[in-house]
């Protein structure tokens, strides 16, 4: 207690010094719960916009179909029989089926290659909900409503609910088919995937246009719990028998969170090179503290006090300087990262930013990142910086401890 | 019976051509209750004579013993509990724990000595015996220089030492401030039978010896006891 009484003195007498060490603690906690709450963020971010707009807890899709780029084909669909569409009413939280086409959509003389996702009135917002969407005019349930368009298509041909628009594209037959359509409405859903080149077509347009015959290419299943997906998707598959691939959202993300994995361990190398700057301070503080004060040490060790004395006073200081900064910084640290955990940050300057054809055109995400925070998370991260002062501190205190108390008596 | 013993004790600075003979084969006695100057110009070897009887320093050849006790062999911990228990400190330039109060000064001998007891009571009653009575809460900054070195007299005898080590006690003071610690070494030397052992080449302080030992070269050049140490026989 005595030693803990001078080692706080010592640590206070040198304001200025103390105050410099404790800073780099401050940032490094605050970059470790920081850096991690926005990676933990992204990758929840990313996961629930995988699930929320695209694959559901587990997607079936038919075999070979393409895992990437803009191939959307239709030659090859999946239907369901009654007795599979019986098991998962009775076995799902919620299911529905969509058909992902890649339509020609025309304008006048303006025309792009859209993404259309072909999907249930009824069903759909069961397994992906609506909550982020921002509609202007109304969701078609008809083949008569029309189609309900992207921002990005709207904005790149100029379209607005109650306009017009033809859609070309190849039917499951292979044949060319094409429809004058209405626009019933334009969407922001807040996954940049979607709202470049997306546009939402009812089932029963679906039907005229690409001739499904109540086939599908996406059977998408929303669970109570989506740790059960694996032994889901494994019942389904054989369901299937060898004619779809399915896959839980995990699987379906899978890339995306190894991608976060390297973005969070370059937060953790980041993290890492402040600790040392912090600790090479915190080191060069004690040291300093041991040089100026030898005659102290060599008076403390007359009276008494063994190396190990010594050795505690001195890790007692990195102790002290350690913990507020730690604190400090998991304060500052956890309580901003807890404010943006509730209030988000908005990427869409970012996306609009990245320009068409970016990354965010490939990877889900929700516009809105809330980054992940908790207690562990910002006490974890302060004891990494008390860890880091007090193994900081040993080796000046050693180098203390190891003057002969007459050597030094004799400092000046 | 001595309670700080010197046999044969030499302490060597360097080796071959470069060695420095600092004390060479010093035999001395200590009896309790002595008040004893070790007088010498400077190079004789004061200070490392004060450092062997401290343990603060281990002779070359020879032995030490405090209390019966021979330092020869003992571990850096056992020789600073061995300090702690029995030796006191009054050093030329205070050296006061500048982020401490008088009272947390004296105290923390105590907390070393592993003194049990209300020990802040005992410090504030040490500083008082030592006229501090009204100065317990007072960082060393805040004291003058003759106020430090009472409160460094305070720190030495609270835990009731075997032997106090004075080295130049009065040198950083004035003439009339370092009278005083004199007298107060002394009268805690008479009142509490202290035994005292400083270093000075004051001719003044020299006076106030009960016993003075002259050091010359390293090796003990005179040895004259003036006055049978307090409470008890004279020295040796």
């Amino acid at each position: 207690m005595f030693l803990f009484r001078i080692a706080l003195r010592n640590v206070l007498r040198q304001y200025g010094r103390t105050s410099l060490s404790m800073i780099s603690i401050i940032v490094g906690v605050a970059i470790i719960i920081m850096g991690r709450g926005f990676v933990g963020g992204s990758r929840e971010n990313i996961v629930r916009a995988q699930i929320d707009s695209v694959s559901g807890h587990v997607l079936a899709v038919p075999r070979d179909y393409p895992t990437s780029g803009a191939r959307h084909p239709v030659d090859n669909l999946l239907e369901l029989d009654e007795a599979t569409r019986a098991w998962l009413d009775a076995n799902t939280e919620a299911w529905t089926t969509r058909t992902v086409f890649a339509p020609r959509i025309v304008k006048g003389s303006d025309a792009i290659r859209g993404r259309a996702f072909g999907f249930d009135p009824e069903r759909d917002e069961s397994v992906f909900p609506r909550r982020d969407w921002r509609v202007t005019g109304e969701i078609p349930a008809t083949a008569e409503d029309g189609v309900l368009i992207s921002r990005g298509v709207g904005r790149v041909l100029d379209v607005e609910p109650g306009d017009h628009l033809f859609l070309q594209v190849r039917t499951s037959d292979g044949a060319i088919n094409a429809l004058d359509l209405p626009v019933s409405g334009v969407v922001a859903t807040g996954n940049p995937m979607i709202d470049r080149i997306g546009l939402f077509v009812p089932q029963p347009l679906v039907e005229k246009l690409v001739v499904t015959r109540n086939r599908f290419s996406h059977l998408a299943i929303r669970l109570a719990d989506r740790d059960d997906s694996p032994r889901f998707a494994k019942e389904l598959e054989t369901r299937f028998a060898g004619a779809a691939s399915v896959k839980t959202w995990r699987e379906e993300t899978q890339d995306l969170i190894d991608l976060q994995q390297i973005r969070q361990t370059a937060m953790d190398l980041l993290a890492l090179a402040i600790m040392a700057i912090a600790a090479t301070g915190i080191a060069n503080t004690v040291l300093m503290a041991a040089h100026e004060r030898v005659r102290e040490i060599g008076t403390l060790r007359a009276m008494g006090l063994d190396r190990r004395g010594v050795v505690g006073l001195f890790v007692l200081e990195g102790l002290v300087m350690g913990s507020v900064g730690g604190l400090l910084g998991a304060l500052l640290g956890g309580g901003y990262n807890y404010k943006l955990s509730v209030d988000g940050i908005d990427l869409s300057s970012f996306v609009e930013a990245a320009g068409s054809g970016g990354i965010y055109d490939s990877i889900p995400m929700s516009s809105m990142l809330y980054t992940e925070s908790s207690l562990a998370l910002a006490a974890g991260a302060a004891l990494v910086g008390l860890l880091v002062a007090v193994l900081s501190s040993v080796y000046p205190a050693v180098i203390a401890a190891r003057l002969p108390p007459a050597e030094a008596m004799r400092a000046e | 019976m001595s309670i700080c013993e010197l046999r044969d004790a030499t302490k060597t600075y360097g080796s071959g051509a470069a060695a420095v003979h600092a004390l060479d084969k010093v035999s001395l006695a200590f009896e309790p209750g002595e008040f004893t100057a070790i007088s010498g110009p400077s190079g004789s070897g004061k200070t490392t004579l004060l450092n062997l009887v401290g343990l603060l320093d281990v002779p070359t050849s020879g032995s030490v013993s405090i209390t019966e006790q021979a330092a020869a062999g003992l571990g850096s911990r056992a020789l600073a509990r061995l300090r702690a228990q029995n030796i006191g400190f009054v050093f030329q330039s205070f050296n006061l724990v500048p982020v401490l109060t008088a009272t947390e000064n004296v105290e923390m001998a105590l907390h070393l000595a592993g003194t049990a007891g209300d020990r802040r009571k005992l410090a504030e009653e040490a500083l008082a015996a030592v006229g501090l009575g009204e100065m317990l809460k007072r960082k060393p900054a805040e004291l003058s220089g003759g106020q430090q070195q009472r409160v460094a007299v305070a720190r030495a005898l609270v835990k009731k030492p075997a032997v106090v080590i004075a080295d130049e006690p009065t040198a950083n003071l004035d003439s009339t401030t370092g009278g005083q610690i004199l007298d107060l070494m002394r009268q805690m030397n008479d009142e509490r039978k202290a035994t005292f052992i400083f270093s000075t080449h004051d001719p003044m302080v020299m006076a106030r010896a009960r016993r003075v030992i002259a050091l010359h070269d390293g090796q003990v050049a005179g040895d004259e006891v003036r006055e049978p140490a307090a409470g008890g026989s004279g020295g040796a």
